[in-house]
């Protein structure tokens, strides 16, 4: 099995390192790529130096397309399953064994970790919580299948998820609920599994503000409308 | 009657501006300033024009469908409605672009590969770093 740990970064510098090295320390067989989304500070440099093997981007594409970028690279070199792990220090390294477990007893497609099944005691602020409860929600009623936690970036994913995430059909700026509704019509299967989630270490959120939630729950709204609209994309035999 | 439709002098002026506008987008696609692509919207908006205020049968179909009760105010109507279309089609072709700018980036980011630094020292530094960090 080749395993990839997929960490987006934008302006991470202040995180990055320990971030690496606690994934490294956890899972010793992994390879683990940062994807620079044009960083203005050192993360790139710092990701090299901490052992990691980095993608500049030229520009910055937002955390949709530095994500998808590690998958296309995933396809490419042929890797067997793909963590996504955040590089702001939220998500526990330790976990992510779990969820590569957990992707290869439960022949689940993709694996999320979710805050809300025990775990650790992550607190939502109450806007937050309510966004996350509409997208709970919302999953459901499209799905029929409730997922605790949709908004999960930190999942685990086999080559039948990689070569859809790689693909046209993945979202261009933000990719959450959607993404879970699309790859299930799609066919294929998502599983939970409890991790531990901890509130950001340093350096400022992309979910922080008032209007910037208000609009990003709107345009989730719509692109989880869309989904709906759109014919299931068609998944690969690879897998 | 005819007192809604248009006035030989609004008709001349109306002629004028679509000739104009046509002359001025083929001009602009000869010197290579505007694609073709991007023109044949123009240049269908301005034979339109001509064939609506040269054809009054045409004009007084419109204004009849469209309840509007002036014929200027159902070329405004037009004007707005293919204003409109040319805003829509010009995000379409943005969307196209973004799309190829984003796969160009993600192209480049992985052909600019950095492979990681296992030199003993600087993991030795990392680790002092890190420690004084904490």
């Amino acid at each position: 099995m080749k395993t990839l740990v997929v960490m987006p970064a934008y302006n991470e510098a202040a995180n990055i390192v320990s971030t690496i090295r606690r994934a490294r320390q956890n899972n010793p067989d992994v390879d683990i790529v940062v994807i620079d989304d044009g960083s203005m500070d050192e993360t790139g440099d710092l990701a090299v130096e901490a052992g990691a093997t980095v993608l500049p981007l030229p520009i910055n594409l937002g955390y949709g397309g530095a994500l998808q970028t590690g998958f296309i690279y995933a396809e490419a070199h042929g890797y067997d399953e793909v963590v996504q792990l955040d590089a702001d220090g939220q998500h526990e390294p330790a976990n992510i064994k779990d969820l590569l477990q957990a992707l290869r007893d439960d022949h689940a497609d993709i694996v999320i970790g979710s805050r809300f099944l025990g775990v650790g005691d992550y607190k939502a602020p109450p806007a937050r919580a309510m966004g996350m409860a509409l997208m709970r929600w919302l999953t459901q009623v499209s799905t029929g299948k409730r997922i605790s936690d949709p908004t999960s970036g930190f999942q685990a994913v086999n080559r039948k998820a990689i070569s859809l995430y790689a693909s046209e059909v993945y979202p261009s700026d933000y990719p959450d609920a959607d993404v879970l509704i699309m790859v299930q019509r799609a066919g294929l299967r998502v599983r939970e599994i409890p991790v531990q989630m901890y509130q950001r270490e340093a350096g400022v959120s992309m979910h922080s503000g008032i209007l910037k939630p208000a609009w990003y729950m709107f345009k989730m709204l719509m692109s989880i409308g869309l989904t709906m609209l759109r014919k299931p994309p068609a998944v690969s035999r690879s897998g | 009657m005819d007192m809604d439709m248009m006035t030989p002098r609004q008709t001349l002026f109306t002629l004028a501006l679509a000739v104009l506008l046509l002359v001025f987008v083929v001009e602009l696609v000869r010197r290579h300033r505007l694609r073709e692509e991007f023109s044949w919207l123009w240049v269908v908006a301005s034979a339109f024009t001509v064939l609506l205020v040269a054809y009054p049968p045409l004009l007084r179909a419109i204004i009849a469908a469209s309840g509007a009760s002036k014929a200027t105010t159902t070329i405004f109507m037009l004007s707005i409605a293919f204003l409109a279309l040319v805003c829509v089609h010009m995000c379409t072709k943005l969307t196209e672009n973004k799309t190829k700018t984003k796969r160009l980036a993600q192209k480049m980011a992985i052909l600019g590969r950095r492979d990681p630094a296992v030199s003993e020292n600087i993991a030795s530094r990392l680790t002092v770093a890190d420690e004084v960090a904490r």
